[in-house]
């Protein structure tokens, strides 16, 4: 269950973490700050899933996730607190191999994760058209006209803009 | 005329008042229940929730704070079970992550059984228990301070950060603040902060001793330990 309850759809292009992630910023600014559990147990929940999706995270970290969770879910004062970790429970039980992506092999399934992806180009489907060396407001694309372009991953920000603009699909996410 | 009603703590019968609650029962009979929000004579707000307990009700018990909880005839509350001791724990845990620098939140943290703290250490100033605020509305009436913020941002400051004038300066709002005494080595520097576990020592007395009371520790003359009390109680 995540927010209030109601249906959401997703496809694969959405990170779970990063959709728990972003439950948990909007919670942290919800919550009045009153009890321990809702206050602190949120803002450490981020802090932890924030490592996770930087990839900084480890597996006893997850087990922390599940144990604070389930603490926050019990002893917190109003229904705020006490719904606020179900995106963490339920991304964590049915979406545990994100998690685990993201901690073991430092690499987000749905390329949404910005510090665990790259972006580059796929040199037989760039035809060097340029649209993409255009958009790029980073100037982090080069290449001759009509030769496949390449990625500067150094100057590379992975804002996606190059991959929208790509007409030929050229633009990889790893 | 008071009127009493039997409530069953840890599976002793006890005879309280009606009106009070849960927690004041409990300490009054030497049950030691961690508790860092509430003084007694204030209002409870169930802000630490560091008193959590579990009330049995048709078979199913229910987590909730004994401070804001009154006592009713016939009701059963279990304060040390498995799953309130890992819930306190993990709280105390939170609370010694948040604010290390003091010495009444190291022994709380200490007394729940805190061994390990698995969060980065953060030193601030403020675990906003709402304790000097309280105070200072309803003692004096004076309310100088108060709740300004919400969430992250919550911290406690004069109204719109200017008139003094509403102060009576008392003072009792730095009595009653934890943190205003440092851990026995000094106050730490942000960045080297540590789980104290000076007061473990006198946890392994503690253990001992009938009552599980404990004469030594001085900071529950000035929190109302029940520990302070049971052992004075002793003497």
């Amino acid at each position: 269950m995540v927010g209030s309850g109601g249906m959401v759809v997703m496809d694969e292009s959405s990170c779970m973490v990063d959709v728990a992630k972003y439950f948990l910023t909007f919670l942290q600014d919800e919550s009045c700050g009153m009890c321990v559990p809702c206050r602190l147990g949120i803002d450490r929940m981020l802090e932890i899933i924030t490592d996770i999706t930087e990839g900084r995270g480890t597996l006893e970290q997850i087990d922390l996730l599940e144990e604070l969770a389930d603490t926050v879910t019990q002893t917190s004062l109003c229904g705020l607190g006490k719904t606020a970790a179900n995106p963490v429970l339920s991304t964590l039980r049915y979406f545990r191999n994100e998690y685990e992506a993201h901690i073991i092999n430092k690499e987000c399934p749905a390329g949404v994760c910005k510090a665990l992806i790259e972006y580059s180009i796929d040199p037989e489907k760039c035809t060097g058209c340029g649209r993409c060396k255009r958009a790029c407001i980073h100037d982090a694309i080069s290449g001759e006209k009509k030769e496949p372009h390449v990625i500067n991953p150094e100057l590379c920000q992975k804002c996606g803009i190059c991959r929208s603009e790509c007409r030929h699909e050229a633009i990889q996410v790893k | 005329m008071l009127h009493y009603v039997t409530v069953n703590i840890d599976g002793a019968d006890i005879k309280a008042p009606k009106g009070s609650s849960v927690l004041e029962v409990a300490i009054e009979y030497g049950i030691c229940i961690p508790h860092l929000c509430h003084v007694p004579g204030l209002s409870d707000i169930g802000a630490c929730r560091l008193c959590i307990v579990e009330h049995v009700t048709n078979g199913r018990s229910v987590v909730t704070t004994s401070c804001t909880l009154k006592v009713q005839e016939g009701m059963v509350i279990r304060s040390n079970t498995d799953r309130i001791k890992r819930l306190r724990h993990n709280i105390a845990e939170l609370l010694v992550a948040e604010a290390p620098n003091s010495r009444a939140i190291q022994d709380i943290a200490v007394r729940c059984g805190v061994k390990k703290v698995r969060y980065p250490f953060r030193n601030s100033n403020c675990v906003l228990c709402g304790r000097c605020v309280r105070a200072c509305a309803e003692i004096w009436h004076a309310n100088a301070i108060g709740f300004v913020g919400r969430g992250k941002n919550r911290h406690v400051e004069r109204p719109l950060n200017m008139s003094e004038e509403f102060c009576k300066q008392c003072d009792y709002c730095i009595q009653l603040c934890p943190m205003t005494i440092p851990p026995c080595d000094g106050p730490m520097k942000p960045g080297e902060e540590y789980l104290c576990g000076k007061c473990e020592s006198q946890l392994m007395i503690t253990e001992e001793m009938p009552l599980g009371s404990c004469a030594w520790c001085k900071l529950g003359e000035g929190f109302g330990c029940g520990r302070y009390a049971g052992a004075k109680a002793l003497r």
